[in-house]
């Protein structure tokens, strides 16, 4: 699937420039299906117990199946076409989501923190999640799977940018 | 007070906006800012200006407070008792120690808090066996709010709450108890002056964040004075230090409460009073049927037919609520006054019990929202906030961004109009959405809707839920039309004066007005669906108020275009020469690149406020260290 491009109207954004590393779509990928497992292994522990929960417990056991395989197969890749991100000389910009998509765009000169921080999957695939944070609670961008290397450059990039950016603000 | 200290500055703001997230949008005070100059910041305190400076107590008055409200405290369970007919049976006398205890606490609070407010700084020691120092450099200090509850008042007594715009050692800085005449000073003193004070010498260590932008702020405002005024413009330096001369730009009408029933604030006063009531019930275990009163209204009402029933209940639910809405209104509003102090601070003061005065500095004021819910408009009132930055949460929890209450639109709007200097942003016309927003509104809520009842229909075949409740809910369909119709004729936005207005909502329907230099970010959002109908959302980010601004379902060009207007430097993302595989740029590579800003010399005038946002920019040298 193809990066949706938004063509009509006589203006648009255009994608950011970077992708984050192939092997993030296999980091999606183990994460969600680690949630779904959880999910099946409970309904199966209920089951095997035999707790008195619904009466429609296969139904919902096979739908949970079929919804954890769509999403399994269409997640990933689609939020790996969606997931970009960029740095130009005043601006932070990252695109990502799959079903809904966002375009944040944070001024460099907002900037207050750059975290780089990775999970225990994120271990296992050696990506990082940076998450650039402004002065407001509501708009922290977060670029989720890069490589380490790239993940400490642009943190060092964005500190470097912000810190120029002070320079001349005051 | 030598070992502690700085690790009492530290906890109180440095820590806070370390820790990012959500502590971030804090946003008043800097981490690595202050961990940058805390030690600088308190050093001269603790030495040579300070030490004049005697240590001050909470008055001896409110030694009083804590053992009357604990007896007061006593009354509901003594009323239980004689009604209950039964005293308390055996076993320790719990209430009684609880009391000592309380009585305990409160002497060793008056023993072991002092405080004093030297040039620079404002300190707290307080604590019996955790000791705390908490030291706050007095150009940090946002607010200053001052309450006080019946008992207080009949004491002469006040609790003073300062701020320093972080949220989570929002309660460190309280000083409860202190005589009211010395409040009213204290506050001005601690306000006013902190802007005059800084730059005259003594803090010049403290003061260089924040001077800094006084510095520049300074001859700003002076010149920028027509372009808009966010904040108290030339008031600010001209007026003086003493908060005495205030204007008042409303005060409470007494015509003012035909709105509280409209407010339906009783809602959630009669849900509390049906809890407490309960509560009372079951701990007297008293059996509601014994009392002749519930039992002979039960008979009567099973002696009428029940649309009856259904009417009465009605009619006695909406006269409570109105009751107790209004009563709500004339506790929390009464002797309500909104007044601007040449130093620079809005204040609102309000409350017929316990009385309360809330101050906002303007310069901290990213513009207002006007709140009117449904009920409210169609009696044509609203309510007004201040969108304002370090008063978040905090603030919204106890109505400290309240500026006016409940009253006439027209109020609201020339009120708003003197706080944003300008008439513009307050009249300004909207843009509606277009036709595939409308579209959407349609879709949504009666779509909504119709799931909701396809789920009772299916309720009421597999699990045998009763059908009068589906042929109920089918009322709810013509209402989601009229609702998605409201929904759709409020959505608008505008961009006026510097300012982004957008209006969101029918229920709770508000109007932001949110200065665009306060605008730190902005998030676009696209569904599937939205794709579908070529429609955006735009969500403006800021320090203040919620944090966030939303424009909704917007025709796309539009929506970036807007994008660009409120941060410009979002045309760098704008489609033209291709920049693929462009990489990483290592900014300290080209400074050279760092551009002059976009709009140049207008820069200085437009970015006027976003200097006062300074926190983003201050904050930045610290975090180095965390790459």
């Amino acid at each position: 699937m193809a990066a949706p491009e938004m063509t009509e109207p006589a203006r648009s954004l255009r994608p950011p420039a970077n992708q984050v590393a192939p092997r993030a779509v296999w980091y999606w990928f183990s994460r969600a299906a680690a949630g779904w497992l959880l999910v099946i292994a409970i309904q199966l522990i209920a089951w095997s117990f035999d707790w008195p929960i619904p009466p429609w417990r296969p139904q919902v056991f096979v739908v949970t199946v079929v919804v954890a395989i769509l999403h399994l197969a269409v997640m990933p890749r689609w939020r790996y076409h969606v997931h970009r991100w960029e740095l130009s000389a005043d601006a932070v910009y990252v695109r990502s989501g799959w079903w809904t998509q966002e375009w944040r765009i944070a001024p460099v000169t907002r900037v207050q923190t750059v975290d780089t921080e990775r999970g225990p999957i994120g271990r296992l695939f050696r990506l990082s999640k940076v998450t650039v944070t402004t002065a407001s609670a509501a708009g922290p961008l977060v670029i989720d799977g890069l490589a380490e290397p790239v993940a400490l450059r642009f943190a060092a990039d964005v500190t470097a940018a912000a810190q120029a950016s002070r320079g001349d603000a005051t | 007070m030598t070992g502690p200290e700085p690790n009492g500055f530290d906890t109180s703001s440095g820590v806070d906006a370390g820790t990012t997230g959500d502590a971030a949008g804090a946003v008043g005070v800097g981490a690595p800012f202050d961990a940058g100059t805390s030690p600088a910041a308190t050093d001269p305190t603790r030495g040579a200006p300070g030490a004049e400076q005697p240590w001050r107590r909470l008055a001896t008055g409110m030694l009083l407070v804590e053992p009357a409200r604990e007896l007061i405290r006593f009354i509901p369970m003594l009323i239980v008792l004689v009604f209950a007919g039964r005293a308390g049976d055996s076993g320790p006398p719990w209430g009684l120690i609880g009391t000592g205890a309380v009585i305990a606490l409160g002497i060793s609070r008056w023993l072991t808090t002092r405080y004093r407010i030297t040039p620079s700084v404002v300190e707290v020691r307080k604590g019996l066996l955790r000791r705390k120092h908490l030291t706050v450099p007095r150009d940090r200090v946002r607010t200053v709010d001052v309450s006080a509850h019946p008992l207080q008042r009949l004491l002469r007594l006040v609790k003073v709450e300062v701020g320093t715009g972080t949220s989570q050692h929002a309660d460190e800085l309280v000083l409860d108890g202190l005589p009211a005449a010395a409040a009213e000073p204290l506050r001005a003193e601690l306000l006013h002056r902190a802007r005059v004070a800084a730059p005259s010498g003594a803090g010049a260590p403290s003061g260089a964040g924040p001077s800094m932008h006084e510095a520049i702020n300074g001859p700003t405002r002076a010149e920028d004075g027509p372009t808009q005024d966010w904040s108290p413009g030339a008031v600010g330096s001209a007026g003086g230090r003493d908060g005495t001369e205030e204007t008042e730009l409303a005060r409470l009408d007494p015509r003012w409460i035909r709105y509280a029933p409209a407010t339906l604030s009783g809602v959630v006063t009669a849900a509390f009073l049906i809890g407490l009531g309960w509560r009372i019930i079951n701990e007297a275990r008293i059996d509601p049927t014994q009392i002749s009163a519930v039992h002979q209204i039960v008979r009567y009402l099973q002696g009428i037919p029940l649309w009856l029933d259904v009417l009465q209940g009605a009619l006695v639910v909406i006269i409570a609520v109105a009751v107790l809405s209004t009563a709500g209104y004339v506790l929390s509003f009464w002797g309500f006054r909104l007044t601007r102090h040449p130093g620079g601070t809005l204040q609102v003061s309000r409350g017929l019990l316990t009385i309360r005065a809330t101050s906002i500095e303007e310069r901290r004021l990213r513009g207002v929202e006007r709140v009117e819910p449904l009920l409210l408009r169609w009696v044509g009132g609203a309510r007004l906030q201040a969108i304002a930055t370090g008063l978040h949460r905090r603030g919204s929890e106890r109505g400290g961004s309240l500026l006016v209450p409940p009253a006439p639109l027209a109020t609201v709007i020339a009120v708003e109009t003197t706080v944003l200097g300008s008439a513009d942003p307050s009249r300004a016309p909207l843009t509606s959405h277009g036709r595939a927003a409308r579209r959407r509104r349609y879709v949504r809520a009666p779509g909504l809707t119709v799931l909701a009842i396809a789920a009772l229909f299916a309720l009421n075949r597999f699990a045998h839920w009763p059908a009068q409740l589906v042929w109920a809910s089918l009322l709810l369909l013509p209402l989601a039309g009229l609702l998605a119709r409201d929904r759709y004729s409020s959505l608008g936005h505008a961009l006026v004066d510097d300012a982004l207005i957008s209006r969101v909502g029918s229920l709770i329907r508000r109007r932001s007005v949110l200065a665009v230099p306060g605008v730190v970010g902005v998030t676009l959002r696209q569904s599937v669906f939205q794709r579908r109908s070529g429609l955006l959302s735009l969500t403006a980010t800021t320090a203040a108020g919620s944090q966030h601004y939303v424009v909704p379902d917007l025709p796309q060009a539009t929506a970036i275009d807007l994008a660009v207007r409120l941060v410009p430097q979002c045309s760098a993302f704008l489609p033209g020469p291709p920049t693929e595989g462009e990489q990483v740029r290592r900014a300290e590579a080209d400074p050279g690149v760092r551009p002059a800003r976009p709009t140049g010399q207008g820069w200085l005038a437009a970015g006027r406020a976003l200097l006062r946002d300074q926190p983003g920019v201050s904050r930045l040298p610290g975090y180095a260290d965390k790459g």
